[in-house]
């Protein structure tokens, strides 16, 4: 029993080490910016010249179209898989498959119909 | 061969393939006339409700995961029938408030039930995971579906913090099961020796589910939730999710011969006590009605556990039979609310004077519903109670039945403030209450199981052993 | 079915079938005098069949059936039947039951006359409902339909004396009423859940008392607690004056004749029970002492007619089971019965009084014999009967009760203290009702008393016919009773009959000395201040200390804990663990990170105790 709550304790101490390494890390080897300088303000884009602030709008539509995205690029990466094992899994596979392409496919002509692919 | 293996699940593919229908039609129906999409979730919803009592519905689907048995079938029916009480009061309400958009409404509604109606069988975690997200992120939407009502926005905001965080416990627990026992079936999980690692792992399942069942601590979205929400969600959010999270705490703790449950009694029966004290004092300085019924749900909640707590075969007969008296009980006290709160959503005690004289049906049935709610005899909150106090007496649980019955009294006090503002008031607005027919029927549904299982409570206590008798 | 049965079941169903047709049917309802001529009509069949079956009962005292059909079947085991069950005692209380009911219905359509036509129907739709609660209370054949019975003419109860909502002090003595029973009705609840788990049924006859065994005690204990709530016992008796606020007829029926009297009769009925339970007949007969005499000094000081009768129905209920408590049943038993003749009556007599002056305060009546002589004979007549004097109804049961009280002081010396209070209260009830008599009826007449005039004839012909039995009932009945039970209790001169009647002699001669002839008594301005520690302020102000302390601390603090608590130890738990826990709660709007922050504290409590409990 007594083993078992020591190797808890351990899992449980290096959740926390590991965030905490990395702020503390961070905060020893970070480079010092000299006091005041405008560029210590600048928003950082991996080394560009920022155009603009950050607190731009978004248009709401980079959302929308990001989330349908996502969903297919999911199904997408359920479809590899699935095409390498189809010979073993046999037909019930691929009317499975079939299906759920065709739910998806739904949930697609619902966006197009709504209007969420369209720029306007 | 797919056939077979669905066919346990037929209830839940007529509700997959009538929601995408919908949403197919939904996308053709001018925006004039997309009341029909209403009409056509309560035939969904019948037409699976009709299944469970038409198919055979037994037997093992997705490989073990699901298993259609008596209980899965009891769930099931309370899940449908909930909802369609939801959907009669939504009618109206969808069509007068979001006319445009009744038809994502009503999609939700069949998704979230849908995936309530898998957690009645459910066998697996994995399974057990992903329909009780099913079920639960759809309702995050409903609750702030009135996208311009601050208050709806807030209490949809509360319910998706406190669900999300409770699901990442929910996870996490089921993560500590699966890497004490090795497996994701719930009989093995049991079968496994117990370590405190599954214990653990119980507790946090146990911790996130409490928050679906509004059990205290985890009640804090109750309130806040009915009193902000549309009233016709209210009514679904009421009574389907919590008895969807006492579904799915009965399969977890009593899979296999019921280890799980033994290792959590103490902690099940620590919360029913807090629980139970929380919806009942809690309720006293309330003006909301609604906040008032969902601090009363919350003790309810506590009753509900003390029956889950007990694990015998009469114990649990019992907790399914107060489940189906809270499922028309508490819908029908929200539908009479619904039909009383103005537009704004006010619902204060103020509304309800002299509601005896605005409109007697109304005030009627709001009495028959706060009686069982207050466990008065010849409606069935009376057989409810009692026979869930004589199975947990039986059960060696004494001092709870003695602590939560005296308890239970305090919330007697509430229920007479309500009917003493309908019958014992002069009204403070004028005019008798025009009810849409979907609510009407609505209520009259409840009203006439309330006082039909008060009166001839047989069958359906016949129905709850044979559910019960599964387990163990 | 026999034909008792099937009386029985008239006598229960009749009723119902009126209460429902006037709940579902609102124009006949409405109509008002359609409504009361329906339940009187079900009042007299209710009598009919009650004084048939009292008659048969009379006849051959062996008359008992029951018929039950099973209701619920649970786990393989009955849990529930319901049916009638005939026998002496429910045969007899269902007469009472009958007379008093068909009375107060008739007194009630003269009385509400004057009300609207809808308020009316209701009221009589609820006095139908309550007489079907009270017949299946008073047949039950199991002590299960007895408590759901017992629950619904707590509903009764509760709409009855809410019926002028206008009122709000009304509406709060309706609440009041029904939370407080209900509170005492959990006792009942426990009881019935213990005697299931021992017997595996809820029977009251001697073979189930024998079954109970060793847990008897806890069981009649158990109701016990709940008669305290409905026959208005000591501590729990205070909801029965403010019930008064109900209308005098619903008073005299429910909270004088019947409801109040239900606790007393669950004893009886369950008297096999109680006969074994020896240490809970011991609490009985102490509490029904001390109610006996503080409710009765408590009358003293009222100046509300209808709050006297109200704290005297509560003190001849401390009779009754201050004898039940001596191991007497047959003595409580038959108080019981004399008193729901004498009690209705005086109310009846008193809710003329009010009809005809149009307040409840003694100082607005006066002089009323004059005015209306009928009234006062019958109100003299009950008073008479209620105080004990020789010859009336409530001397022969007063004495028996006395008696009872006496052979148990025998046997246990503990109770010559109930035995001591029942006697002094005999004086004080005395005194209270002379005084009502001479204040209300003799003397110079109020202004309101001066228009006063005499009823119809249905305010009238109930108080003559409960006058007849408060005079007659009482030989008969007891002849009846004892024969039933082969009980000794033949009247005879007793020392202690004796003592209880010169105890009501001096209680009449001081109401006649302050109230008749204005004059003064040495040692009264003495008593004073007993009368004030007793008055019932004391009592209602601890309860609504206890309500307002105790519940309402309850719920700020539970509310407090919630807010402040655990919100503050998953702030204290945030800086530990999170060092930004500040920040982040600035990021939070409003209190639902407070709420994530709750089910986080829960999560933490439930995983601790996991941890401490397996570990």
């Amino acid at each position: 029993m007594q083993e078992q709550w020591v190797s808890a304790l351990v899992f449980l101490g290096l959740a926390f080490s590991v965030p905490l390494s990395m702020l503390v890390g961070a905060a020893l080897v970070r480079v010092r910016a000299k006091s005041n300088l405008e560029a210590k303000y600048d928003t950082y884009e991996c080394g560009e010249e920022p155009d603009g602030p950050a607190w731009v709008r978004f248009h709401p539509r980079y959302y929308i179209v990001a989330l349908v995205f996502v969903l297919f690029d999911v199904e997408a990466a359920f479809l590899f898989p699935w095409a390498l094992t189809l010979r073993e899994l046999g037909t019930l596979a691929l009317v499975e498959m079939f299906v759920f392409v065709t739910v998806l496919l739904i949930g697609w002509a619902y966006a197009l119909r709504k209007g969420a692919l369209s720029w306007q | 061969m797919m056939v077979d293996l669905l066919a346990p699940l037929a209830a839940d593919a007529i509700l997959v393939i009538g929601a995408l229908s919908l949403l197919l039609v939904d996308l053709i129906l001018p925006p004039g006339e997309k009341r029909i999409l209403g009409y056509g979730t309560i035939g969904v919803l019948l037409a699976a409700l009709i299944s469970t009592f038409a198919l055979d519905l037994s037997g093992e689907a997705v490989g073990g995961a699901y298993e259609g048995d008596a209980l899965a079938l009891f769930f099931k029916r309370g899940f449908y029938v909930s909802a369609i009480l939801a959907s009669l009061a939504s009618l109206d309400f969808g069509a007068k408030i979001w006319p445009r958009r009744q038809g994502e409404y009503f999609q939700l509604l069949l998704y979230s039930v849908l995936g309530m109606s898998l957690l009645a069988g459910v066998r697996d975690l994995l399974l057990l995971a992903v329909a009780f997200e099913l079920m639960g992120v759809p309702l995050y939407a409903m609750a702030a579906f009135s996208r311009k009502d601050k208050l709806a926005v807030e209490g949809g905001l509360k319910l998706y913090l406190t669900g999300a965080v409770s699901s990442a416990v929910t996870l996490y627990g089921m993560s500590m099961l699966f890497g004490a026992s090795g497996s994701t079936n719930l009989a093995e999980i049991a079968s496994a020796p117990s370590s405190p690692m599954l214990a653990m792992g119980v507790a946090l399942t146990l911790a996130g589910m409490g928050f679906k069942l509004g059990v205290a601590p985890f009640h804090m979205w109750v309130p806040d939730t009915y009193r902000g929400s549309p009233p016709p969600f209210v009514v679904l959010v009421a009574v389907a999710p919590k008895i969807a999270g006492i579904a799915a705490l009965t399969r977890l703790l009593l899979a296999g011969d019921g280890a799980l449950l033994d290792s959590v009694s103490e902690l099940l029966l620590l919360l029913a006590w807090f629980t139970v004290i929380v919806g009942n004092v809690m309720a006293l300085p309330q003006d909301s009605v609604r906040r008032l019924l969902g601090f009363s749900g919350v003790g309810h909640m506590g009753l509900l556990l003390l029956g889950l707590t007990t694990g015998t075969a009469e114990g649990i007969a019992a907790m399914l039979f107060y489940v189906a008296g809270y499922i028309f009980t508490t819908a029908g006290a929200l539908l009479v609310l619904s039909a009383v709160a103005d537009e704004d959503g006010n619902d204060g005690l103020a509304r309800f004077a002299g509601l005896s004289q605005r409109s007697g049906f109304l005030a009627f049935a709001m009495l028959v519903f706060l009686l069982s709610l207050g466990g008065i005899p010849f409606v069935v909150g009376f057989w409810a109670k009692l026979y869930l106090f004589l199975a947990a007496w039986g059960a060696g649980y004494q001092l709870s039945v003695l602590f939560i019955a005296l308890v239970g009294v305090i919330g007697l006090y509430y229920y007479l403030r309500v009917s003493r503002a309908m019958y014992m008031t002069e009204p403070t607005v004028e005019g008798p209450i025009s009810v849409d027919l979907g609510t009407q029927l609505a209520i009259a549904l409840c009203l006439v199981f309330v006082v039909g299982m008060g009166l001839v409570p047989q069958p359906f206590v016949a129905v709850a052993e044979t559910a019960a008798s599964v387990l163990r | 079915m026999t034909t008792a049965a099937t009386l029985g079941l008239v006598a229960v169903l009749g009723p119902l079938v009126v209460a429902l047709l006037l709940a579902v049917n609102g124009p006949v309802r409405r109509t008002g005098v359609g409504a009361g001529a329906l339940s009187v009509l079900a009042a007299i069949a209710n009598l009919v069949a009650a004084l048939m079956l009292a008659n048969s009962w009379w006849g051959e005292h062996e008359l008992v059936d029951s018929t039950e059909w099973v209701w619920l079947i649970a786990n393989g085991e009955t849990i529930a039947t319901v049916g009638v069950t005939i026998d002496g005692i429910s045969a007899s209380m269902l007469a009472v039951v009958a007379v008093v009911a068909l009375c107060v219905q008739v007194f009630s359509w003269s009385y509400l006359s004057d009300e609207p036509k809808a308020d009316f129907g209701r009221y009589y739709m609820w006095q139908s409902l309550f007489l079907f609660s009270m017949n299946a209370l008073v047949l039950a054949p199991n002590l299960l339909q007895l408590f759901m019975a017992w629950e619904l003419v707590g509903v009764c109860s509760y709409l009855l004396i809410g019926y002028w909502y206008t009122k709000p002090s009304a509406a709060k003595a309706a609440v009041k009423a029904f939370w407080m029973t209900k509170l005492a009705d959990m006792g009942l609840m426990i009881g019935l859940i213990i005697q299931y788990r021992v017997t595996g049924g809820f029977g009251f006859h001697e073979a189930d008392a024998v079954a109970l065994g060793a847990s008897v005690g806890v069981v009649t204990f158990c109701y016990f607690i709940a008669v305290m709530g409905k026959s208005a016992q000591f501590p729990l008796h205070i909801w029965l004056p403010d019930a008064m606020e109900g209308p005098t007829p619903v008073s005299a029926l429910l909270h004088a004749a019947t409801m109040v009297a239900a606790g007393v009769y669950l004893m009886v009925r369950g008297w096999p029970l109680f006969d074994l339970a020896e240490d809970t007949r011991l609490f009985m007969a102490l509490i029904g002492g001390t109610t006996a005499i503080f409710a009765a000094s408590v009358a003293i000081v009222q100046t509300d007619i209808k709050k006297v009768l109200a704290y005297s129905t509560s003190s001849q209920l401390g009779y009754m089971v201050a004898a039940l408590g001596a191991g007497d049943m047959i003595a409580g038993y038959y108080h019981l019965t004399t008193h729901a003749f004498f009690k209705a009556l005086l109310f009846l007599a008193a809710g003329s009084v009010i009809h005809a002056v149009h307040s409840n305060e003694l100082s607005n009546m006066g002089g009323l014999a004059k005015k209306m002589p009928l009234t006062a004979g019958t109100f003299i007549i009950g008073t008479l009967a209620l105080t004990g004097t020789p010859g009336f109804a409530g001397f022969f049961s007063k004495d028996l009760v006395l008696e009872a009280l006496l052979h148990g002081a025998e046997r246990n010396p503990v109770l010559w203290i109930p035995l001591a209070c029942c006697l002094i209260a005999a004086g004080l009830t005395s005194y209270y009702m002379f005084k009502v008599v001479f204040l209300a009826f003799f003397g110079e007449p109020s202004e309101a008393a001066g228009h006063a005039h005499e009823g119809g004839i249905a305010l009238s012909a109930p108080l003559v016919l409960l006058a007849v039995l408060s005079i007659g009932a009482g030989i008969p009945v007891m002849g009846a009773l004892t024969s039933q039970w082969g009980h000794e209790a033949h009247f005879h001169v007793s020392p202690i009959g004796l003592a209880g009647t010169s105890a009501m002699l001096l209680g009449l001669g001081a109401a006649v000395q302050l109230h008749y002839r204005g004059g003064s008594l040495p040692g009264v301005a003495a008593l004073a201040p007993v009368g004030n520690i007793a008055r019932s302020e004391a009592v209602d102000k601890a309860w609504r200390v206890a309500y307002k302390q105790g519940l309402r601390t309850l719920a700020a603090g539970v509310s407090w804990f919630d807010r402040y608590v655990i919100d503050g130890l998953v702030n204290l738990s945030g800086v530990a663990l999170l060092l930004g826990a500040g920040r982040l709660r600035a990021v939070q709007t409003g209190k639902g990170g407070d709420y994530v922050y709750a089910v986080l504290l829960g999560v933490i409590v439930l995983a601790a105790w996991t941890a401490v409990v397996s570990a």
